[in-house]
């Protein structure tokens, strides 16, 4: 334990003197005003409702329709055909409604701009008749949702729902890049040969690796995530996530850093293997396409649960989860030292 | 102290070996200098001895351990001095050597006396990489002495360094060689091979063609003449006789007899003349 304690040290000063540590810290700042002032909190684009009222009695029937909207300045009322038009033309994201008919037979003509889908066009169609009635939307049919999704993971602004993503990306994967800056490091200056005609054990020499990079890590997290979500996520969990997933990462960089002897060799398996572990970045963003070759990946499982902990109920995948990523994290390791001893010997 | 019996390496594992057949014993407190030319299979023995390469075939015991199955106390015993600086450029000098010092179970040298003894006190703060090549030399050769080691392994140690230097470092591997430390010197030099070693051996394509010291070795190969300079009609001669001819020695004893002789030297073969000869190959 010792020589592990030694080793971390070595590798603090290395990392403290490469500028690691000012790296991640301006990072995580860089990624605060990033999340902060340059994304927005909601993206969501409702079109403005231009409405030609043609029928002879129809305050009811507009009542059912736009109900409390009445007073939006998302509402817009056309004096005649003519006016609906030039209204619609002067705004792109619009759609008009013409109303017809009687309050007791209504017939509405819906007027579209050319762009909207035929999804659009047809839940439009379907969202007036369950307002005026004439489709029955409370009986015949029921919802059962099979993942207990709460209406936090609605309530999550936009701008803070990356959160857990740049966590991934940086807390967690992290060590992937800066251990090929170190091991490629090591190896120009030929200092494993010193250290391997020391008693010093392969695992002490990487182990030390693996521990500055989670804390690296960690510094990340403990910067970012009170910047941007305060006090909320659940601390404890979030850094035990963030520990095991840059462990594993590290320990998988490790691996294919030894097979290299610079960075220009190993810049497309390393472009590769990051581009691979970002992959469940897709169904972060897009949770309707999972398929099982993303789900099987380590960083899924981390992805979503450093979701479920900076947004507590936000998922399900929570931290017990994580004794799959703990264990492979620790298969990858041991493969790592393996390797290592071997190459060590063969140069 | 180090038994090697038909020690083969192949870098390809096949029949084209690095080193083939290299046997020999070194006894404790004794320097043994392994000469040869770049490519030779020094430090391909070497890397074999100091567990950096696996034995693939023959035998290697250090100090009665299997260089093929090295642990901690086999390490612990040894010490390497590289001839490649390999250093954390990053860290101090004296961060280098604490660094060290912990990766061993044994008792360890002062780093700070280490420094003082390579002449690089001064520079113990300042990082590695910030130092001469020179210095960077000086700190490898320091480090390999930071566990008191029984057997010390030199990677031609003063290649590159100035007069002064090197005369400092020879003059600590015959002071640890007093204290008993076993040591197997790696170099193409022959001076300094001439100066420290007890026994030399002569490796050439992975194979040794001779091992005796460098004493037997300048007699059985010195041409026994002597260089004289003397004076004649107002100028100085230089001439060379043989200690063997009748002829020779006559001529040599009247010089002296008459008092003309200025200058008289034994020329015997230096290592690198000797080596040549043996080996019909030069020490580049």
């Amino acid at each position: 334990m010792m020589r592990l304690a030694a080793n971390t040290l070595k590798e603090l000063k290395l990392g403290w003197r490469s500028y690691y540590f000012l790296l991640v810290v301006g990072v995580a700042i860089a990624y605060f005003f990033l999340v902060t002032f340059l994304i927005p909190e909601d993206l969501t684009v409702s079109p403005d409702v231009v409405v030609l009222n043609e029928m002879e009695e129809g305050s009811q029937v507009m009542e059912n329709l736009f109900g409390g909207d009445m007073e939006s300045d998302k509402l817009l009322l056309a004096k005649d055909r003519d006016d609906l038009e030039k209204t619609m033309n002067r705004r792109f994201n619009s759609v008009g409604i013409v109303l017809k008919g009687s309050e007791r037979e209504p017939a509405f003509e819906l007027v579209f701009q050319g762009h909207e889908s035929q999804d659009i066009r047809e839940l439009l169609r379907l969202s007036i008749l369950q307002r005026t009635g004439a489709l029955n939307s409370e009986e015949g049919y029921g919802i059962e949702y099979l993942e207990d999704r709460k209406p936090v993971d609605e309530a999550i602004p936009f701008n803070k729902s990356f959160l857990p993503v740049l966590l991934m990306s940086e807390a967690v994967m992290l060590g992937m890049f800066l251990v090929f800056a170190m091991i490629f490091g090591e190896k120009s200056e030929e200092t494993i040969k010193a250290y391997s005609i020391t008693p010093g054990r392969i695992w002490e020499y990487l182990g030390a690796k693996v521990i500055v990079l989670a804390i690296l890590g960690v510094l990340f997290t403990l910067i970012l995530t009170p910047m941007v979500v305060g006090i909320g996520p659940r601390y404890g969990e979030l850094l035990l996530i963030v520990i095991i997933g840059s462990a594993l990462s590290t320990s998988i960089a490790l691996i294919f850093a030894s097979f290299y002897d610079n960075l220009s060799q190993s810049l497309v398996p390393m472009l590769g293997l990051s581009l691979v572990f970002g992959l469940p970045m897709i169904s972060f963003f897009i949770p309707g396409f999972s398929p099982w070759y993303l789900r099987i990946l380590p960083t899924y499982t981390i992805l979503f649960a450093l979701k479920g902990a900076v947004f507590p109920g936000s998922t399900q995948v929570g931290i017990s989860s994580l004794w799959l990523i703990a264990l492979e994290g620790a298969i990858a390791f041991a493969v790592a030292v393996m390797v290592y001893g071997q190459r060590v010997r063969k140069n | 102290m180090i038994e090697v019996e038909g020690l083969y390496h192949s870098y390809t594992n096949d029949e084209r070996y690095a080193v083939r057949n290299v046997s020999f014993n070194i006894k404790e407190g004794e320097i043994f200098g392994f000469l040869g030319p770049n490519g030779a299979g020094k430090s391909t023995t070497q890397k074999v001895l100091t567990g950096l390469l696996p034995l693939q075939k023959g035998s290697v015991k250090i100090a009665g351990k299997d260089a093929g199955k090295p642990d901690s106390s086999f390490y612990n015993m040894i010490g390497v001095s590289f001839e490649q600086p390999n250093l954390y450029r990053k860290l101090t000098g004296l961060e280098n050597l604490d660094y060290f010092a912990k990766m061993y179970d044994v008792p360890t040298e002062d780093p700070m006396e280490l420094l003082r003894m390579v002449d690089l006190e001064e520079a113990a703060s300042k990082r590695a990489g910030e130092y001469s090549k020179g210095m960077q030399q000086r700190l490898v050769f320091a480090r390999s002495l930071i566990n008191k080691p029984k057997i010390w392994f030199l990677d031609e140690p003063v290649s590159g360094l100035d007069p002064t230097t090197s005369a400092t470092i020879k003059e600590i591997i015959r002071r640890k060689k007093k204290e008993g430390v076993t040591i197997f010197l790696t170099t193409h030099n022959m001076h300094i091979a001439e100066e420290l070693c007890d026994r030399v051996a002569f490796i050439v394509a992975g194979e040794i063609s001779l091992i005796d010291s460098p004493r037997n070795l300048k007699l059985r190969y010195g041409q026994k003449l002597v260089e004289v300079e003397y004076r004649l009609d107002g100028s100085v001669k230089k001439e060379s006789f043989s200690l063997l001819q009748e002829t020779d020695k006559a001529k040599l004893n009247s010089l002296i007899e008459k008092g003309t002789v200025e200058t008289i030297h034994s020329k015997e073969a230096t290592l690198e003349e000797i080596f040549i000869r043996v080996t019909g190959r030069e020490l580049r």
